[in-house]
């Protein structure tokens, strides 16, 4: 597996320097994304997701500070790579889709300029890449798309913005495109398309997507693998079948529970994770769920749980898991 | 039991171009319809849920029902009496019974506010003097579960969490009849938006609170309406107690809607998309049933024949030519869940 993974991000820890002290935001994470496969990232607001993106991207902002590990993009460690590799790299093999359509399109170009200018590496001709622009766009199931080159980003929905973040995202033909909450902004019907696109494209350009999101319908619905981060840390990695129906960690398993789209039974009490996530500018003791666990007990409050496999696609990282 | 809040026949209109643009560029209906013939009652104690895609006009009646965007036709009628048509004094007394809750907390709070002035402004604002203010804010902030040293705090000290239950104090301050709540949980995370529901529930069985709550997450609107309604560009298409249409929806936007929220179980991917494409603009409002551009069960009577309501049961009516429930009623009606293609 590891020899034919796209993404290898191995025991990362980046803090962030703030006024009020270091924010200890990924601590030895550890994940992989196969070749072909479509990865989901789970967690809460502050759990680190986006810093994981940013990280795989070599986006960091200047207040982050890589205490160890590596991200291996093809076998090269994208933190240590010099600029102008990295961005022979960026937006050709890897590129991202980012949350809001709203703010990642340049709002006074038209989208035909933005995805020429996008294709600056080619030695082809401005006509051709037009061409090759407009045929992506019409991929993506945007109508008539020749025309649309000459419109601007209001001129289209958010549905539609969408989709162009998706197509740019795809005109370098990417071994991995980085989705971060692409349909957090969108309606469930537009919500639904965006996902079922995604799945279709997968397979037609053969890359690998990391789809980093807070909704587990949507990880359910697209995902291969999932990987689940609380707190700055991988608590749990499996199958997206070991992970919805044999979960290990307590917090997989709280989190699950409180989805309640997974309530048959209707009813006016919602189940919820008491407590608030910890401030990571003082890590707790131990293992970083235990202030919130159900299932806690007096070694969860001194040691910090290892990584556990549970068979061999799965791990948790929990002291139950061993027990 | 009586209906705290009725709503007949509700028309909301807005100016899109003046009548001299209008005439310059040929344009024959200047106007947006935004909501369009709404009617629906609200009992005491209860929760009425409005779902829609943005741009349904579900946040625009909402507005409406509490005098923020003005009627153009129709009537609002709370308590018996019709605030709207009052005057300003009327309407100062109907919006200490109603309080909105809108849909971004941490950008409806003043930036520059503590707490404490966020959920004591409306005592000011409505004149009630002779309050011990530093009291009402401490009891406030009890009835929703934060701790009383918040009074200090403004809005950027507070977690998303927190900051809804600030929208939620202030709501309450006035001591209302009736909460319309925007958007309570969006942008929540699945723990802590059951934490506000579940305030919200509390608050309901403590104070016999009536909510109107506006969403478009229908795994939420299972859980806390008793009824709702589906609404598809200014009217409701569908409208009903809240069990009978997850049950089994009459229209095929409803049917729609609820297929298109993703399930949280990897053996139950859908195999294709139901609704495809974008709701229309409201300046291009399809003729005949507003639905047909999008609508899997289209024929060529919904393109020229608008829909009227219509039973599909007692208290629940649709707006369809061909309803689901009729090709329903003699065959066995699955729950929600197995209705996806896995």
């Amino acid at each position: 597996m590891e020899a034919d993974a796209v993404l290898a991000v191995q025991d990362l820890s980046i803090d962030f320097q703030t006024p009020n002290g270091t924010v200890h935001a990924l601590r030895g994470v550890s994940l992989e994304v196969p070749r072909g496969s479509i990865v989901g990232i789970v967690g809460e607001s502050g759990s680190g997701k986006s810093t994981l993106a940013l990280a795989a991207m070599g986006l960091l902002p200047e207040n982050a500070v890589v205490r160890g590990g590596a991200v291996r993009f093809d076998g090269q460690d994208v933190l240590t790579m010099p600029p102008a590799q990295l961005r022979d790299l960026r937006g050709r093999r890897l590129s991202m889709v980012f949350q809001d359509p709203m703010t990642s399109l340049n709002p006074v170009l038209s989208i035909g300029t933005q995805m020429v200018d996008i294709q600056y590496r080619d030695r082809t001709g401005a006509a051709e890449k037009r061409r090759k622009a407009a045929a992506i766009l019409g991929r993506v199931g945007i109508p008539d798309p020749e025309q649309r080159l000459r419109r601007y980003p209001h001129e289209f929905s958010g549905g539609m913005r969408q989709r162009i973040a998706i197509a740019m995202g795809l005109l370098g033909n990417p071994a991995l495109l980085i989705a971060d909450e692409p349909t957090t902004a969108l309606d469930v019907t537009l919500e639904a398309q965006i996902i079922h696109l995604l799945r279709e494209l997968r397979r037609e350009f053969r890359g690998s997507i990391m789809f980093i999101s807070h909704n587990l319908g949507l990880i359910a619905e697209l995902c291969d693998h999932v990987v689940i981060l609380y707190a700055g840390e991988v608590v749990e990695h499996g199958t997206v079948h070991d992970i919805f129906h044999r979960p290990r960690h307590p917090y997989t398993e709280a989190l699950l529970v409180c989805d309640p789209a997974r309530i048959d039974e209707v009813r006016r009490e919602l189940p919820t994770i008491p407590g608030d996530v910890p401030n990571l500018l003082r890590v707790p003791e131990g293992c970083v769920f235990a202030p919130r666990c159900p299932k806690v007990f007096e070694r969860c409050r001194r040691e910090p749980p290892a990584d556990h496999p549970v068979g061999t696609t799965q791990s948790a990282r929990c002291h139950l898991v061993t027990a | 039991m009586s209906a705290l809040l009725e709503v007949d026949r509700l028309h909301v209109r807005f100016e899109a171009i003046g009548p001299i643009k209008a005439q310059l560029l040929r344009v024959g209906y200047r106007f947006l319809d935004a909501v369009l013939d709404v009617s629906f009652a609200v009992e005491s104690g209860t929760t009425f849920a409005l779902v829609g895609e943005s741009g349904s006009g579900k946040s625009t009646l909402g507005r409406a029902i509490i005098g923020l965007t003005p009627i153009h036709a129709g009537r609002v009628r709370f308590d018996g009496r019709e605030p709207l048509a009052q005057g300003a004094a009327g309407l100062g007394a109907y919006r200490r019974n109603v309080a909105m809750m809108f849909q971004d907390p941490v950008a409806s709070l003043s930036p520059r506010l503590t707490v404490k002035s966020l959920i004591t402004e409306p005592f000011l604002i409505h004149g009630l003097k002779g309050k011990d203010l530093d009291a009402e804010a401490r009891r406030l902030l009890a009835l929703v579960g934060l701790p009383g040293d918040f009074v200090g705090r403004y809005p950027h000290q507070l977690s998303g969490g927190q900051a809804r239950r600030v929208g939620v104090a202030r709501a309450l301050a006035l001591s209302p009849k009736l909460i319309i709540a925007d958007e309570p949980t969006a942008g929540l995370d699945v723990s802590v938006q059951g934490e506000i529901l579940n305030l919200l529930a509390r608050l309901q069985r403590e104070l016999g609170l009536t909510y109107i709550i506006i969403t478009h997450n229908l795994a939420v609107v299972r859980h806390v309406s008793d009824e709702m309604a589906v609404m598809y560009m200014g009217r409701f298409v569908e409208h009903g107690p809240t069990s009978r249409i997850f049950a089994g929806a009459s229209h095929p936007y409803t049917h729609g809607l609820l297929a298109a929220q993703p399930l949280p179980d990897p053996d139950k991917r859908r195999a294709n998309v139901e609704l495809q494409g974008e709701v229309p603009s409201l300046a291009r409002r399809p003729s005949g049933c507003e639905f047909h551009t999008r609508c899997p069960r289209a024929q060529p009577l919904c393109r020229e024949v608008r829909p009227e309501p219509e039973p599909s049961a007692p208290n629940h009516t649709h707006r369809c030519h061909f309803p689901l429930t009729a090709a329903l009623a003699h065959a066995h009606v699955p729950p929600a869940e197995s209705r996806r293609i896995s």
